[in-house]
């Protein structure tokens, strides 16, 4: 109890977590957020334009968007809160509504639409739950008729209702009712994509796994397949992006055929398999394979070309030109902040892109200056070759936790990449194993005849235990 | 081998007769057991026991067993130890190159009063320390300051500093190259026989070359 | 008198001329001279057959008489350890006389007195507060009785013990450093009996005449041997052979256990902890062969070590710091004090080694700055890394550097030592290796041969199964299967060298 109430004494983050916990609707889209921590704040200007960018979307994805641009982002949070609180009167989804309004009414308490509309929150309350109950009552008809595709559509409708209205799992749970009453493949690759798209708004990323697995092993038509295929691996990356497998992801982006379009913009455009894909590639792969995979993949191109800073950074990167390619990425990472997806990952993502630059920039030098990887990597720092500068401490850091294997000469001021001796470690592994074995063999040969002699450690004797003088012996280790 | 037994006459015979340090500490070391046996209370033994133990402490030291010198004065007589001036100094000795301090050792050597059975023993051990700090100091520095240099060979820092030329040309005639403009000494490493060592190359080569052809 | 003396004299003459009589004669005629020397101790002048009679010569009436002599002395005085038997005393002289010179194969015929009279060496050494005075005795017995010796006996515990009691650690490497394979036990060896060799004979498997039946050892208990190699660890980390040590104490804890845990294995465990991070500046893994349960146990009870070792190995100072003052009364009671206070001098040299795989040159002032909280004075750390340095146990060189400032640089070079002293070092490793490797391949056949699994052993078994051939009908199946997934790989393997 105690530790529950230490919890409450945390009145800041508190209240963040409870402005999201709304209804019983506890869907993990709302849980991830909470883990996540405190919000991230985005102060520069993002480099899109706000309507244009929103545009692109449909479905729930753009409140959801919106209010994240709006709670994280300085510059754009009045513009996209507002845009939000539209977004959310439009629908039927009362709980984001009053989730928009009080976000606003924190950064713009004067604003009018701050003040939440009482009246259309009862209305759509009222009629909200006239509909859940139209539709389940529907449901319960069919099912007594025993029709099987209407059992479907009942479910879907239901499934569907529940989505508009924010509660997630319920509607999750419809859609996967709709199985048994699937009849064709078309069908099933239908209702597997309601859960998936319901599942990725969850945040549920394991169950979007396994059905984009389901759907892949789905025996349809070649067509049917071609058709499915961009939204599964587009599915399959997003999940691989959030499990932290960048490489995976980047796989899965990377196969995204560029068919896809603005087929699946309830969850992402073209724009976003660019940017996902060339992230997770940038931060994986090294210098020949994003040449050949990425840069020299054609379909893969079509969607670079509408993210062309993307194709710059891999490009800069395959020439090991690190400076410009991190400073297009530092430009646009007030835009990757403000990505729903993209934003608890762009910290890693650069840092390993930026620590693989480093490795890879190191890579044909047995010894470089400071000063020159001062300027590639930190510029503008003072002081480049002072150990106390930021960027020799985060060249201490790659060195000791083992990414880098060179050595700072601090006399000369240079890096110096550490030799390999082949035969002196030839030589210690072998003693080494030799060792070893040595050492492990004769353990095992003592405990074999020490239970030979029936020497075992046995508690029955133990009570005669004598010290033996032990003590005194003990003392003789100052 | 029966050894005559322990006496101081026995004593001032084998560390004259014996040729290396090492058998020094060997034939020393059999005598321990007998030492154990004499009494720290009858004065004549007591005085035979503080020359044996300090005999026994040096030829530790002559044969570079700093840590079994270490705990060789564990297994002295307490009281004897205690009040000994011999066996004090002793500890004084111990304690200062244990610790490294390169000063210290020097005036201990130096300044201390030394039983005169005992003198010998002591030059020799500074001479010995001075050679194994000579070569310590070539493997581990590549330039030198003269005074730092003075201190650990126990030579005079302060006219060392100065540049005094006597000094330098002591260290330059081991070999040691003096960079005036600098005022750092460049030590030479002691250099290791060749041949042999080729030949030891050859050999180890050859294990190297069976333990790929295993590993392959 | 003279008349036994005469007799006494002429058996073992005879006996020393062992290449000559065959070893059965020999067997015949030594149980022959105990028989005699049983039969008539309480006529036999001890004291006169002492003096006359030579240890190295007549070694097996010479150790019955002084253990008759000992006997009727403890029993005229009522006194475990007579005056005569105290250090410097005439018993005490005979019997180191008679450990230093004794003739190892009579001996083989009466263990139970050799036995006896080195525990009563040891007591009386013990007694009279002077155990280094059995320590070089003991030692030598052991040595000269078996210089192979794989087998643990009661006197190696009683030996190792007197060791550490005398702080003559070195003195025991010796024995230590042939290591042991076996215990001296009566029981198991039971099978070994219709092995028909006598005694005398060099072919007598050892742990036969080391065993109960020829009493060289009392009858063992788990605890001797954990205890045996405890004081190992504990002599090694003494000496700072921090190897050595991690390796007898890792067989301490790896002893194995009926239904609990001793607690000698537990203090084993706790210096093991401490000899890793004195001896490698992190916790040694633990051997494969402990079993998960027996780890537990020893996890929940070393937490004070856990937490120490934690902030030795995350070069966190003040924390390590406070730990040890934390836990001072726990390192008193477990005897560990010495130990731990030698954390703070091994932690700085690894901080500084640490350094060294970083850094490929810097100042002693970075180093200072890197490694020391500021409160240390950059003069003293000049001073200890330049004594690290000066040892040889920091692959490093130093360069003074042109005035002004007194800047050391202190350079790591890429190989410690230079190639040759380096190969040298190598080839002496392989050598001792290959040497130990020797050892351990000889213990292994041995065990191997006791548990029945010898080549000639698998094979009989295997030929009274009459194993299934590929024709039989239910085997041959699995094992054509099998055969086809061996197949299988092998043409996989091909692909790939394609």
């Amino acid at each position: 109890m105690d530790y529950m109430q230490q919890d409450a004494f945390d009145t800041v983050s508190a209240q963040n977590a409870g402005q999201v916990a709304g209804t019983g609707s506890a869907d993990l889209e709302n849980m991830t957020m909470n883990v996540t921590g405190p919000l991230i704040r985005v102060d520069d200007p993002p480099k899109f334009e706000l309507e244009s960018y929103i545009a692109n979307y449909t479905g729930r994805t753009r409140f959801n968007r919106l209010y994240l641009i709006g709670t994280c982002s300085t510059h754009l949070s009045v513009e996209a809160l507002k845009a939000a609180v539209a977004e959310a009167k439009s629908g039927r989804d009362v709980t984001r509504y009053e989730r928009a309004v009080r976000a606003l009414a924190d950064v713009a308490p004067n604003d009018a639409e701050a003040n939440p509309d009482t009246t259309w929150m009862d209305h759509m309350k009222k009629s909200v739950k006239a509909e859940t109950d139209r539709l389940e009552h529907e449901l319960r008809g069919y099912k007594n008729n025993l029709i099987k595709e209407s059992i479907r559509m009942g479910n879907e409708d239901l499934g569907q209702h529940y989505s508009q209205i924010g509660d997630l799992s319920s509607a999750s749970k419809a859609f996967q009712r709709m199985r048994d009453y699937c009849t064709t493949p078309t069908h099933i690759a239908s209702m597997l994509f309601k859960v998936i798209n319901v599942s990725i708004e969850r945040g549920d990323w394991l169950n979007v796994q396994s059905n984009v697995i389901r759907l892949r092993n789905l025996q349809s038509k070649q067509e049917e397949q071609a058709k499915n295929q961009p939204k599964m691996s587009a599915a399959l990356g997003l999940s691989q992006l959030h499990s932290g497998s960048y490489l995976d992801a980047a796989n899965s982006f990377l196969g995204t055929d560029a068919s896809l379009g603005d087929s699946y913009n309830e969850v992402l455009t073209s724009n976003d398999v660019a940017v996902y894909g060339g992230l997770c590639a940038l931060a994986s792969m090294d210098r020949n394979e994003l040449q050949r995979r990425v840069l020299d993949n054609n379909s893969f191109r079509n969607f670079l070309e509408l993210e062309p800073q993307i194709r710059r950074a891999i490009s800069f990167f395959c020439n090991s030109k690190f400076r410009p390619c991190l400073e297009i990425l530092e430009a646009y990472q007030a835009d990757y902040l403000l990505d729903v997806h993209l934003q608890r990952h762009v910290q890693t993502l650069f840092t390993r892109i930026r620590t693989k630059s480093i490795q890879q920039y190191l890579l044909p030098f047995s010894c470089v200056t400071l000063e020159s990887m001062t300027k590639m990597f930190s510029p503008g720092s003072e002081s480049p070759t002072d150990t106390s500068s930021p960027f020799v401490q985060e060249l201490i850091g790659l060195i000791q936790d083992g990414t880098l294997d060179a050595r700072i000469d601090l006399e000369k001021k240079v890096l110096v990449s550490n030799q390999v001796h082949l035969r002196k470690e030839v030589q210690d592994s072998v003693l080494d194993s030799l060792e070893n074995y040595a050492r492990e063999a004769h353990i095992r040969i003592l405990r074999t005849n020490i239970i030979q002699a029936g020497l075992e450690v046995r508690a029955d004797e133990r009570k005669q235990r004598d010290e033996r003088g032990k003590g005194s012996a003990f003392d003789a280790m100052r | 081998m029966e050894l005559p037994p322990l006496s101081l006459q026995q004593l001032a015979t084998v560390v004259t007769s014996a040729p290396t340090p090492t058998e020094l500490y060997h034939t020393l070391s059999e005598y321990e057991a007998e030492a154990c046996l004499l009494s720290i209370q009858d004065s004549n033994q007591a005085e035979l026991l503080s020359q044996y133990y300090a005999t026994f402490f040096f030829s530790h030291l002559l044969t570079d067993q700093i840590r079994e010198a270490r705990i060789s004065t564990q297994r002295m007589p307490e009281n004897l130890l205690q009040k000994d001036p011999s066996l004090q100094n002793c500890l004084n000795l111990l304690r200062a190159v244990w610790q490294r301090n390169y000063e210290q050792v020097y005036r201990v050597l130096r300044e201390l009063p030394w039983s005169d059975q005992l003198k010998p023993l002591v030059q020799s051990y500074e001479a010995h320390f001075q050679e194994k700090t000579l070569k310590e100091i070539s493997r581990a520095y590549e330039a030198i300051r003269p005074a730092a240099a003075a201190t650990y060979l126990g030579l005079d820092p302060t006219s060392a500093a100065q540049g005094d030329s006597a000094t330098v040309q002591k260290l330059t005639a081991y070999g040691w190259t003096w960079d005036e403009e600098a005022g750092l000494l460049h030590p030479k490493p002691v250099a290791e026989d060749p041949q042999k060592e080729a030949r030891l190359y050859n050999e180890l080569s050859e294990v190297m070359a069976l333990i790929g052809n295993r590993r392959s | 008198m003279a008349e036994s003396l005469s007799y006494l004299t002429s058996v073992s003459s005879q006996l020393l001329s062992v290449d000559k009589i065959s070893d059965d004669r020999y067997d015949c005629q030594i149980r022959d001279l105990i028989a005699y020397i049983k039969r008539s101790d309480k006529s036999l002048d001890t004291e006169f057959l002492l003096n006359n009679l030579n240890p190295s010569q007549h070694t097996l009436p010479y150790l019955f008489m002084l253990n008759l002599r000992v006997g009727s002395l403890q029993k005229k005085t009522r006194n475990t350890s007579p005056d005569e038997i105290k250090p410097g005393n005439d018993l005490w002289v005979k019997a180191v006389c008679f450990l230093r010179t004794f003739d190892p194969i009579q001996v083989r015929y009466a263990g139970n007195e050799w036995r006896r009279l080195i525990e009563l060496i040891g007591q009386a050494a013990e007694a009279a507060a002077k155990p280094f005075l059995a320590v070089q005795v003991i030692r030598d017995a052991i040595l000269r009785l078996d210089s192979l010796c794989g087998i643990l006996s009661s006197v190696h515990v009683i030996f190792l013990r007197l060791c550490l009691l005398s702080r003559s650690y070195s003195y025991a490497l010796p024995v230590l450093e042939r290591q042991i394979f076996h215990f001296s036990t009566g029981q198991v060896q039971a099978y070994r009996k219709y092995i028909d060799h006598p005694l005398c004979s060099k072919n007598t498997p050892k742990d036969f005449f080391l065993s109960d039946a020829s009493e060289l050892s009392v009858k063992l208990t788990y605890r001797d041997h954990v205890q045996y190699f405890l004081y190992g660890g504990m002599i090694y980390m003494a000496l700072k052979e921090w190897d050595k040590s991690l390796h007898w104490l890792s067989i301490v804890i790896t002893s194995p256990v009926n239904d609990s845990v001793s607690k000698i294995m537990i203090e084993a465990y706790k210096k093991r902890m401490l000899a890793g991070l004195l001896g490698h500046g992190k916790l040694a893994p633990v051997p494969k062969t402990i079993s998960s349960h027996v780890l537990k146990v020893f996890q929940s009870l070393t937490k004070p070590y856990m937490s120490l070792s934690e902030a030795f190995e995350r070069n966190d100072f003040p924390r390590l710091r406070a730990e040890v003052d934390i836990g001072r009364s726990i390192w008193r009671i477990d005897n560990n004090e010495g130990l731990v206070s030698q954390l703070y001098n091994a932690y700085n040299s690894f901080l500084v080694l640490k350094l060294g795989r970083t850094f490929s040159a810097l100042t002693t002032a970075d180093v200072a700055q890197q490694a020391f909280t500021s409160l240390e004075s950059s003069s003293k750390v000049e001073n200890f890394v330049a004594s690290l340095v000066m040892a040889g146990y920091l692959g490093a060189t130093m360069l003074h550097l042109k005035s002004p400032g007194n800047a050391t640089m202190l350079h790591f070079s890429g190989l410690p030592e230079t190639y040759i002293t380096r190969e040298r070092g190598v080839r002496a490793w392989l050598a001792k290796e290959g040497q130990a490797l020797k050892m351990i391949t000889n213990g292994v056949d041995q065990c191997s041969n006791e548990l029945k699994l010898g080549n000639e052993n698998l094979q009989l078994v295997s030929k009274n199964q009459r194993w299934p051939d590929s024709s039989g009908k239910s085997g041959g199946n699995v094992i054509g299967e099998a055969d086809g997934i061996g197949l299988e790989i092998d043409e996989d393997i091909m692909g790939d060298n394609n």
